[in-house]
């Protein structure tokens, strides 16, 4: 070694390969503390990255699966009325056409045992794509072909007290059970069900009876195009638009196999939106726990950087060799987050096969993962590049001069500008992938303003407890000052926890209210049955028949037709921009009455009644929530298709309609004169007296349905049990993520516990040389966590509260019920989370040999 | 003859009217007040004083790892002023070596890693080469592929002057090299950074509380609450 002379200074420039080879000697020896860090990014991707594989798995099965789920290339649906033969000649001409008519209808047995069933009965052109399955008995082929043989699901068996072979009887015709019916083509394109499914042929619905004028049945025409046009998909526009045009007047609801069921869709796309925020949320939290593990990284680096820097790296080396160990780590996170999205599909469709709609599509899906990346890599960014920029920009002498403490270490503003934009692009991204994008912008603002809430709390916290730290006994002072000194758990407990236990409380909480509104109506003022197809002929002896056996039952009834918008102002239905909120009513038929006085649980907000016996051209009144939606307003002209005549009706009012009560109510009621003249029933409700026995409610069911064999009776607690039932799925997949926000949020906390575990372990080091026992420091390390947890636990209740009542008030419109006893379970999971937290710390600690410290010191 | 060559040789080192003002929570402290201080090429030059005299703050200062907060500072005719951390990053990776008390090794690299990263740091294609050949004159061969944490007090020390040496720079600094070593470890290591510094050439300045290395230096510099206090010439050096 000879000393060289004076060299002159080399040019700056970026060493890429020598700071990669130095990031990697890094690594080699472990990224110590750094595990926090590759487990909340991979936590925080692979939520996001779930829920897009899961939404993209069930958008690619629609598609997919398109031609199945609608049982053919188009389907061409009508309500109330068969095709004419124009209409059947021109649909046959397209290609191979299966007719179909679904309906609901009440299985009556000798027994006197009734119970209401979805009847599809078909044609033998049927199924055009896909097959029936039958589950039992095996491989008996068509059997529902046979006349007066039906297939049925097996839930019908346990309802009615039958197998295969019994006899039954379905309006009119008595009707043998053929098999087991298993999974069908089509079924997604049927409606909500209320009852178990049954198949027949049109041969045995010609002998119930139920065919009649006006009688709810839905026909659909089935079309399998010629297979040289199948997949064209100008060809499958050309054909829609044919019968469009050839049948103005048609009123047909159109489907194509690329998007056989759009409501479906719209609602997954929805909940998917919903839940992609709780997914952005477990993403960000992860990201707290990143920065966290970053800083402590970096707290724990500063001697290597100031000596890399005393060696002559320049602080842009330096921030690259950091920020390359950052990515290779958020890679290594990111991979499992993606392997954890990507495989929830296939878990989810091993777990819950029966359960999901339609067999999802397992395959990766490469945009929802490519998307799940992006965020991680932002998120990484956001929390990492600005302690990492300041730590590389530190002057090296204020590294080596720990006694002058760090007044001279820059803000590095640079880097959290840097930061700053990682996190925009963040919500850009979440924000350009939504539909909605000025709610998601607003959840954005919600999500962003409740972390700086808690950061500030836990500031609070920290300000309080340093201010009181001189209290007795000395285990509450010990406490404090952990709570209040350098080092303090405050902000990482109250971001880790307040955001999980907020969120599982707010859900929670709005569960309990939609449940409690949904049980109440019932109680209160819902009535016990619907009953539809009843002819108003038939309605006094109806009526009479029921009082006969229950003298203070109570009914009403309202005629009722099925119509579906075609136009408003003018304006086809496919073209309006409707809110997100009344799309739905342009997508499908919808029920339609007329009357001369406003309907019970409706007030006029606009506009007035007709008055009675009115005469001139048709009006009608709008559910004014909707009208809102579609932006309708007083005199605006809604034109609806009733069975194959487009009616043009003015809007003359305006009303607020209570549907909770479950009274009779329609959003559309029409001036009696034009409604009248056609063909169509009557729909009843029947309340009853509070303290009607079962067998009561039986007897006047099988009474009705046996006087009345074409009316079909619908239990409306069939109803709300099976929206409770799908309330409760909803929910529980909600609270699912946000149990994985809760899980990130323990990963974090854990990650700041660990950080700060050896200056604890050298405080109570102390504590022991001055003569605290071992229960003194326990003591003193359970309050400190208990008062963290507890006063958390208090704020994530209260921003629970505040959420979930200003969503229960504005968005779901239910009365806001408190639940305490749900509450408190979920707060004190979340407690006992901390403790733990705070008992394992404390073991740890404890178990610090005194000795090995002083000595070191 | 010595003495008049040596007060020819330009100046390695140049502090004039150096002063350095640290900001603390309790006010600005003053750590040097006024240094002027020239240390021609190849002289060895020791600084002692009483702790908190200024003695690190004097060599991060030269080092360019702590700015003056007034005065002028010039190093192997680099003046400081102007120039940015990174500048003189890049003048320290060319030009100057540091041996601490601390050792400062990179804990995650093994020894030869840690000495050929000042030569990886001026793009020497050898730097594994070179860092071999300046383990081996500190008599660590046998360590190379040793993490810090494997080796001894002394070891590490030893590494940490090879590291300062194989880049062959013009300056080197030495701050409490033994400080954290026992006597006869010490001893070992002060032989071997003044062995390999004579074979060098380079010029030395050790901070030190030690008096008898203080007289193995051609001068001494006594520094007391931030001031140079006293100077006096070893080995026929004059006082600058």
């Amino acid at each position: 070694m000879t000393a060289a002379a004076a060299r002159p200074l080399a040019p700056s420039r970026l060493r890429l390969p020598l700071a990669l080879s130095v990031a990697m000697r890094e690594l080699r020896s472990g990224a110590g503390g750094l595990t926090v860090f590759v487990i909340c990014i991979a936590l925080g991707v692979a939520a996001v990255a779930a829920i897009g594989s899961l939404s993209a798995s069930f958008e690619e099965a629609l598609a997919r699966q398109g031609r199945l789920l609608i049982g053919g290339d188009l389907s061409f649906e009508l309500i109330h009325r068969q095709a004419s033969e124009e209409e059947r000649a021109a649909l046959a001409a397209l290609g191979e056409m299966s007719e179909s008519a679904s309906f609901r209808a009440m299985a009556r047995t000798g027994a006197g045992k009734t119970a209401l069933v979805e009847v599809k009965a078909v044609d033998d052109s049927y199924p055009l794509y896909g097959e029936v399955a039958l589950t039992e008995p095996k491989n008996a082929g068509p059997v529902w072909r046979t006349p007066g043989v039906v297939l049925v699901e097996r839930t019908l068996f346990d309802r009615l007290g039958i197998g295969i072979g019994s006899k039954m009887t379905i309006g009119e015709a008595a009707v043998t059970v053929g098999g087991i019916l298993g999974r069908q083509p089509d079924r997604l394109a049927d409606r909500l069900s209320y009852g178990p499914k049954m198949l027949m042929s049109r041969a045995t619905l010609d002998k119930t009876g139920l065919v009649q004028p006006g009688s709810l049945i839905r026909w659909t025409y089935r079309v399998k195009l010629p297979e040289t046009r199948a997949s064209d998909r100008e060809a499958l526009a050309a054909a829609k638009a044919g019968i469009k045009s050839g049948f103005p007047q048609a009123g047909f609801e159109i489907r194509d196999w690329r998007d056989p069921a759009p409501a479906l869709r719209r609602d997954a796309d929805r909940f998917t939106q919903f839940v992609s925020f709780v997914g952005l949320t477990a993403l960000l939290l992860g990201g707290i726990g990143v920065g966290n593990a970053i800083q402590g990284y970096m707290a724990k680096k500063r001697e290597v950087i100031a000596t890399l820097k005393c060696l002559g790296a320049e602080s842009r080396f330096v921030l690259v060799v950091y920020l390359i160990q950052a990515s290779l780590l958020a890679a290594a996170g990111i991979a499992v987050g993606l392997l954890l999205g990507a495989l929830t599909p296939t878990l989810l469709s091993a777990l819950y096969a029966d359960a999901l709609p339609l067999p999802l599509a397992v395959e990766p899906h490469p945009l929802p993962l490519l998307t799940a990346t992006l965020a991680g890599l932002l998120t990484m960014v956001l929390f990492v590049l600005w302690p990492l920029g300041r730590a590389a920009n530190i002057s090296p002498a204020a590294l080596l001069r720990a006694q002058i403490g760090d007044e001279r270490e820059n803000f590095g503003w640079l880097y959290a500008t840097g930061s700053l934009a990682a996190g925009i692009a963040l919500f850009a991204l979440a924000i350009a992938a939504s539909e909605e994008r000025a709610v998601t912008a607003a959840i954005s603002v919600g999500i962003v303003t409740a972390f700086l809430l808690l950061i500030g709390f836990g500031f609070l916290m920290q300000r309080l407890a340093f201010r009181f730290r001189r209290i007795r006994p000395p285990a509450l002072a010990l406490a404090l000052t952990s709570i209040g000194g350098p080092g303090s758990l405050a902000r990482s407990v109250a971001i880790s926890l307040g955001l999980g236990l907020g969120l599982l409380v707010a859900v929670v909480l709005i569960h309990r209210s939609l449940l409690n509104q949904i049980e109440s109506s019932i109680e209160v003022d819902a009535p016990a049955y619907y009953f539809l197809d009843v002819e108003a002929s038939d309605l006094e002896g109806f009526k009479q028949a029921v009082i006969a056996i229950e003298p203070n039952a109570k009914l009403d009834d309202a005629p009722m037709l099925r119509g579906r918008i075609v136009a408003l102002n003018g304006v086809p239905a496919e073209k309006i921009d409707a809110a997100p909120d009344a799309r739905w009513v342009l997508s499908s038929d919808r029920g339609l009455t007329y009357t001369d006085t406003v309907p019970p649980a409706s007030t006029i907000v606009e506009g007035e009644w007709w008055p009675k016996d009115y005469k001139g051209p048709p009006l009608v009144s709008f559910d004014a929530e909707l009208a809102k939606g579609l932006g309708l307003k007083l005199g605006d002209v809604v034109t609806v298709n009733i069975l194959g005549r487009n009616v043009e009706a003015k809007i003359a009012s305006l009303r607020k309609i209570d549907w909770e009560s479950l009274a009779i109510n329609f959003i559309m009621v029409f001036t009696p004169t034009t409604l009248e003249g056609a063909p169509h029933r009557l729909v009843t409700t029947l309340e009853l007296p509070k303290g009607t026995s079962p067998a009561q409610e039986g007897r006047i069911v099988r009474t009705l349905s046996e006087r009345f064999p074409l009316v079909t009776a619908i239990r409306i607690a069939d109803i709300v049990d099976a929206a409770k039932d799908l309330l409760g799925k909803v929910m529980t997949a909600i609270s699912a993520t946000a149990v994985v926000t809760l899980v990130i949020g323990a990963a974090v906390l854990a990650g700041a516990v660990a950080a700060g575990q050896e200056r604890r372990k050298y405080l109570a080091v102390i504590y022991k040389t001055l003569g605290a026992t071992r229960l003194r420091i326990t003591r003193a390390e359970l309050i400190e966590f208990g008062l963290l947890g507890a006063a958390t636990s208090g704020l994530a209740v209260l921003i629970a509260l505040l959420t979930a009542w200003g969503l229960c008030k504005w968005a779901f419109e239910v009365p806001f019920v408190f639940a305490p006893l749900s509450v408190a379970g979920t707060v004190l999971l979340a407690l006992a989370l901390v403790l733990l937290a705070g008992a394992l710390t404390t073991w740890r600690v404890l178990s610090a040999k005194a000795a090995s410290y002083l000595r070191a010191e | 003859m010595e003495q008049q060559l040596k007060q020819r040789k330009p100046a390695a080192i140049t502090l004039e009217a150096v002063h350095v003002t640290l900001p603390s929570r309790a006010g600005p402290v003053a750590i040097l007040r006024g240094i002027d201080l020239k240390v021609p090429e190849g002289e060895a030059v020791a600084v002692v004083g009483p702790s908190g005299s200024g003695k690190s703050t004097l060599l991060m200062v030269i080092a360019g790892l702590e700015r003056a907060t007034q005065g002028r500072v010039e190093v192997v005719g680099t003046d400081y002023a102007g120039r940015n951390e990174d500048d003189l990053a890049r003048l320290r990776a060319a030009n100057i070596g540091i041996v601490f008390q601390s050792f400062h090794l990179v804990p995650t690299m093994t020894a030869i890693e840690n000495v050929a990263l000042p030569l990886e740091f001026l793009d020497h294609a050898d730097a594994f080469a070179e860092a071999r050949k300046a383990l081996a004159e500190v008599g660590l061969s046998h360590r190379e592929t040793h993490f810090p944490g494997q080796l001894s007090g002394g070891e590490q020390q030893r590494v940490a002057i090879a590291r300062a040496l194989a880049p062959k720079p013009a300056i080197l600094l030495a701050d409490e090299p033994t400080g954290n070593l026992d006597l006869v470890t010490g001893a070992e290591v002060m032989d071997l950074l003044f062995g390999l510094r004579e074979r060098t050439g380079a010029t030395l300045l050790l901070i030190t509380h030690d008096r008898s290395l203080a007289k193995r230096c051609d001068r001494v510099v006594s520094l007391a609450d931030g001031r140079i206090v006293g100077a006096g010439a070893k080995r026929k050096v004059a006082v600058p």
